[in-house]
């Protein structure tokens, strides 16, 4: 596997990790505005940029798992036309993986339709789910 | 909503039920175009036509104390309760509503504006009203 360099975090108890250059930014957000008539995984809006607006998703939710991160951090992902957020407990550091680490298929209860889990990283210190935020949607 | 579709504002006073309707009376002006006129408990006079009152999102309903919006479009009228009418503002430029967005809900909005201390949505009310008449 060719050295990549990934970002970690958490929501509820899972540990993510994804490319550095999937992260537009990480955002420390006072309120996520619910949309009127919204339904999960949508969890609200956010002024984003000046005059954009951000959609704030539940992560969990989009893999399966009714949960609302109470946390104020947002991680921003996706297309620069078209970004997306998803509310984080609090964010790991930078790591690279490369050839030495072992990477092993998920087997637990997130859900894996639209292939959004690649796999978990098997790491010192702990295990981290390889997530492939531009799948998320794909479903 | 954009004030310039905006007809009337009804206190709660105007609300009438189905059945207090007077006789004779025929709700034409929205027959033609509201498919739930049939269900619809509660009504309006509106500039001599009666309206059937419609909610804006999904689980609310009409209590005595809605205030009723008499949206205009075209020759389309339409009756929408609200909690509370805030008021006329100014607000920002509208910004886009995310695409990503849009599936997680049935209410029609146009995009959204900065006011105060917050973002405001803004109703498309071309839509809003095509989805009530189902045309």
């Amino acid at each position: 596997m060719p050295e990549r360099r990934l970002i970690s975090f958490t929501v509820g108890s899972y540990r993510f990790a994804v490319p550095i250059e999937a992260v537009r930014e990480v955002v420390n957000v006072a309120t996520v505005v619910p949309v009127p008539g919204g339904r999960r995984p949508l969890e609200g809006i956010i002024p984003y940029r000046g005059n954009m607006i951000l959609p704030v998703f539940s992560l969990l939710d989009l893999l399966g798992i009714q949960h609302t991160e109470p946390g104020n951090l947002v991680v921003v992902t996706g297309p620069e036309e078209a970004p997306v957020g998803f509310r984080v407990r609090n964010m790991g550091g930078v790591m690279i993986s490369g050839d030495n680490d072992e990477i092993a298929s998920y087997e637990g209860d997130l859900s894996l339709s639209g292939g959004s889990i690649s796999g978990v990283l098997k790491k010192t210190g702990g295990e981290l789910i390889l997530l492939e935020v531009d799948r998320l949607f794909d479903k | 909503m954009p004030f310039d579709h905006i007809d009337e504002i009804l206190g709660p006073d105007r609300i009438k039920f189905v059945q207090d309707l007077p006789e004779g009376v025929s709700p034409e002006g929205s027959s033609r175009e509201c498919l739930d006129e049939s269900k619809a408990l509660h009504w309006v006079l509106s500039r001599g036509t009666w309206l059937p009152v419609g909610t804006l999102l999904p689980g609310t309903g009409v209590s005595g104390t809605s205030q009723i919006v008499v949206v205009r479009w075209g020759d389309i009228g339409r009756a929408f309760a609200v909690d509370q009418v805030l008021g006329i503002e100014a607000p920002s430029e509208m910004a886009a509503f995310p695409d990503r967005a849009y599936p997680y809900t049935d209410v029609p909005i146009a995009g959204v504006r900065f006011w105060k201390d917050g973002p405001v949505l803004e109703l498309d009310l071309s839509r809003l009203i095509s989805l009530d008449s189902g045309s």
